[in-house]
């Protein structure tokens, strides 16, 4: 392969890599945890979505979160520059009156 | 409507005369006009507007309103001299769970392929380097009750706030004093702070932000 080949496929590979799926793990509050395969292009509330399926729960009664914040329907693994083996922490609200 | 005011008035019962009644039409005209769906607006977190409520009754708080106190105390803390000091998680019972988990994989929390605690490594990386030199947490213990947890670095000092009046749960305590001496490599000690004693079944929530929120205002000042 020539030096242009190789400059002119360069830009094709990286589109490629920016597409390419990643491997994330999802972990309860227990320490559960689940792995899942998504593109970086992919809408995170669709795993949320799978998730929820999976542990037999209502989507909407838990929460996802990745580095400390909540993820939002919109977010993609891309738009939280998530990277493979990335953790999404789960949590299910927790209440409290007395002991 | 006047069908549900009169349901209401029946139950009031005795309570209720011909001046008072007025007055319950009076109040649910007003619920009327208020807005009891969609979100909460001002917050960063996307709360319902219906948790609003539960600080009216005898429900038990939740996380979410843990949530909703911290973000407001945080927007307080900042408009202090020395709020630069404290840090203040969002989701703050998710961070104490997560100090429970790493304590429940010590062999893990550092090693390079690890990527689950980044969140609870960066704020202790903030406090040992001094950026910040208060942490404050509210904690849900047993699913049940909510107490509050100060950090102070500078006094290696736990603080712990239980409006029931009982010990750190062993846990918790194990935990803080292991993350801590992860970050300072000394031995925290764990002392009480003042907070109001419960009398009811329900409060505890509220009563461990108010010594939250009293402390660091104290410390602050």
């Amino acid at each position: 392969m020539s030096e242009e080949d190789q400059h002119s496929t360069q830009p094709e590979i990286k589109d490629e890599d920016a597409n390419a799926p990643i491997n994330v793990k999802v972990v309860s509050s227990t320490g559960d945890e689940v792995f899942f395969k998504i593109k970086r292009s992919t809408k995170l509330s669709k795993l949320q979505g799978a998730y929820a399926a999976k542990v037999g729960k209502d989507v909407g009664s838990i929460r996802f979160l990745y580095d400390g914040s909540r993820i939002s329907e919109t977010d993609t693994p891309a738009s939280l520059d998530m990277e493979d083996n990335d953790t999404i922490d789960v949590m299910v609200e927790q209440v409290g009156g007395c002991h | 409507s006047r069908s549900r005011v009169e349901s209401c008035a029946t139950l009031l019962g005795p309570l209720l005369n011909d001046k008072s009644l007025p007055l319950v039409e009076e109040a649910c005209d007003a619920l009327k006009r208020l807005q009891w769906t969609g979100k909460i607006n001002g917050f960063s977190i996307q709360v319902r507007v219906d948790y609003l409520a539960h600080l009216f009754t005898t429900k038990w708080l939740s996380s979410e309103h843990m949530d909703l106190f911290i973000e407001l105390l945080r927007a307080r803390v900042a408009g202090m001299e020395h709020g630069w000091k404290v840090e203040l998680p969002g989701e703050t019972a998710t961070f104490i769970q997560k100090i429970i988990q790493a304590y429940n994989k010590q062999a893990t929390y550092y090693h390079s392929s690890c990527k689950e605690f980044r969140w609870i490594q960066r704020v202790g990386q903030s406090l040992a380097v001094g950026q910040k030199t208060l942490l404050g947490l509210l904690a849900n213990v047993r699913d049940t009750h909510w107490v509050a947890i100060i950090i102070n670095t500078e006094r290696l000092t736990i603080f712990h706030a239980d409006s029931m009046g009982d010990f750190i749960d062993d846990e918790l305590k194990l935990a803080l004093q292991w993350w801590t001496y992860q970050h300072f490599g000394k031995d925290f000690n764990v002392c009480d702070m003042p907070v109001c004693k419960q009398q009811d079944m329900h409060s505890c929530g509220i009563l461990a932000f108010g010594a939250l929120e009293a402390f660091l205002s104290n410390d602050l000042d």
